[in-house]
């Protein structure tokens, strides 16, 4: 079994649970709700072992760590938790530090491995991104916070990296994608550049269903080929 | 040029400065009770500018910042940001964008970079990290399911419960009172662990130098002892303290405080690591020099 986390009215991932059944067989989707709705809950960490972590679901099932192969995290937010007094802040701080935790007992076999501040996975600023593309020593939009300057140059070239496959229309960009995805540890990664090549902008949760079958292939490979 | 970011009235940061003015250093300051006015940041390529100018209408350049040592990160809940109006909060967070952009990206060393801390805001997820980096970790729960923590209670025979996030909570035992309200964990999973008997040691870890404090109490979370416990220096294991430091670097951190428990049988246990320890309290009742290693860390080449 497979799971595909992510949030209800996600349609990249939605695209992706369909051709991942079609290609993988059994994937659950979960949301990141589900988390807060009183569903049993366990993580475990006992001496001399990694921590084991299971949820049940709404229809009956289970989403579990030992069970599950391997799973696409689309995790947009931590659960939301509704109301606004310290009870409610509380519960969400809680929630949020627990699901991180479940997500992560998933180690290796997660895609993009979660962050402690994104559940989704580490998110870099844009001049993060731009600045680690320039040491790498590729071109990278200038960066500005506050004052004036010349606005970021649109994107006119797209690229999305799923493990090992790059999606690339120029090999250029295709190494820069490469170098940029094992620089900041991602295993998904979507990016935009300008017409002159340089890095625009970065997400680790890109459009899927930008890269076509293709990454749809891509995806069923780095699910099952997760250890 | 040297930076604090926190409040002047914070006891770490003030020991901080204090060991800085020792040392010969007056470091620059932002401080979060004055709310900053505006910020202005560009990168290029390699190079990057960024200035902020503070309440006064003093302007100052980060480019000659070589270090920063950190305590505040959210400058929203300082009273000064929240009497600003509308505009003024919005220049406000804008400088503040540009001092995470320039901490983020810059040249200077962070104690302690942001994305580092982090990992600090989820307990258990911490923990893994702990076991990962070679310490061993006390057995841990987290469960909305009340026969569940039973088992894990006559699995291990005495267990305490904590926040599984960053929020302060007291560390309590699981005793006949709290199992009287445990059907309250079906509204929220709770954080539960073995209790491991041994004597708590905290160890302020700055660079490659450890500083171990034995935390006597007659309470199971000995910073509630209110007068009834002690602290004194300690020396660890040379190996105890190897491995503090790696631990510590493993989580990215220059200056952590981390928890030990030091059992009967000479184990050791770790907790947690705290990311913004407040090591004054630790150095005013022990004379251990902790704030002017980090103000040694900040100055080092």
């Amino acid at each position: 079994m497979y799971a595909v986390i992510c949030d209800p009215g996600d349609r990249s991932a939605l695209w992706a649970v369909d051709r991942l059944r079609a290609r993988l067989g059994e994937v659950r989707l979960v949301a990141m709700d589900l988390f807060g709705l009183g569903g049993a809950l366990h993580w475990q960490l006992e001496a001399g072992a990694a921590p084991s972590a299971s949820l049940r679901l709404p229809d009956g099932g289970e989403l579990d760590t030992r069970g599950c192969r391997a799973v696409l995290n689309r995790a947009q937010a931590f659960p939301r938790v509704s109301g606004g007094d310290a009870d409610a802040a509380y519960v969400r701080e809680e929630l949020a530090a627990i699901s991180l935790a479940f997500l992560a007992a998933f180690g290796a076999r997660i895609f993009n491995r979660p962050d402690p501040l994104h559940p989704g996975g580490r998110m870099l600023s844009t001049a993060a991104w731009r600045r680690l593309a320039a040491r790498a020593g590729f071109p990278a939009a200038p960066v500005v916070v506050g004052g004036t300057a010349a606005p970021t140059p649109p994107v006119a070239q797209r690229s999305l990296v799923i493990g090992e496959t790059v999606l690339a229309a120029e090999p250029a960009i295709a190494g820069l994608s490469r170098s940029l995805a094992a620089l900041s540890g991602h295993s998904i990664l979507g990016l935009g550049f300008s017409a002159e090549g340089a890095l625009c902008e970065a997400t680790a949760l890109p459009d899927l269903s930008w890269g076509g079958e293709a990454a749809a292939d891509a995806l069923a490979e780095l699910l099952e080929g997760a250890r | 040029m040297i930076l604090l970011l926190g409040s002047r009235s914070d006891g770490p940061m003030a020991c901080v400065h204090s060991a800085l003015e020792r040392l010969g250093v007056e470091p620059a300051w932002v401080d979060y009770e004055r709310p900053l006015r505006s910020g202005w940041a560009h990168a290029a390529g390699a190079r990057l500018e960024a200035k902020l100018v503070q309440d006064d209408g003093v302007e100052l350049d980060l480019s000659g910042v070589r270090a920063a040592y950190a305590r505040a990160l959210d400058h929203r809940r300082f009273a000064g940001y929240r009497a600003l109006d509308a505009s003024a909060r919005a220049g406000c967070d804008q400088a503040h964008e540009v001092l995470a952009c320039y901490l983020d990206i810059g040249e200077a060393r962070v104690l302690n970079p942001a994305g580092a801390m982090a990992s600090n805001r989820s307990k258990p997820y911490q923990i893994s990290l702990i076991r990962e980096l070679g310490f061993a970790v006390p057995p841990t729960l987290i469960s909305n399911q009340p026969e569940a923590v039973r088992e894990f209670l006559r699995q291990h025979r005495r267990v305490i419960y904590k926040s599984a996030s960053a929020v302060r909570s007291i560390v309590r035992e699981l005793d006949a009172e709290a199992l009287d309200r445990l059907d309250a964990i079906r509204a929220c999973p709770v954080q539960f662990q073995a209790l491991m008997e041994g004597l708590d040691i905290r160890v302020h870890v700055v660079g490659n130098e450890v500083f171990a404090t034995a935390c006597t109490s007659p309470v199971i979370d000995y910073r509630y002892a209110e007068g009834e416990g002690s602290l004194s220096p300690c020396v660890l294991p040379e190996d105890v303290s190897a491995r503090c430091v790696a631990l510590a670097q493993g989580l990215g951190l220059p200056v952590a405080g981390v928890d030990l428990k030091r059992h009967p049988d000479g184990g050791w246990t770790c907790f947690e690591v705290n990311p913004s320890p407040g090591f004054s309290w630790f150095e005013h009742s022990t004379g251990q020099p902790i704030a002017n290693a980090i103000a040694r860390l900040l100055l080092a080449d």
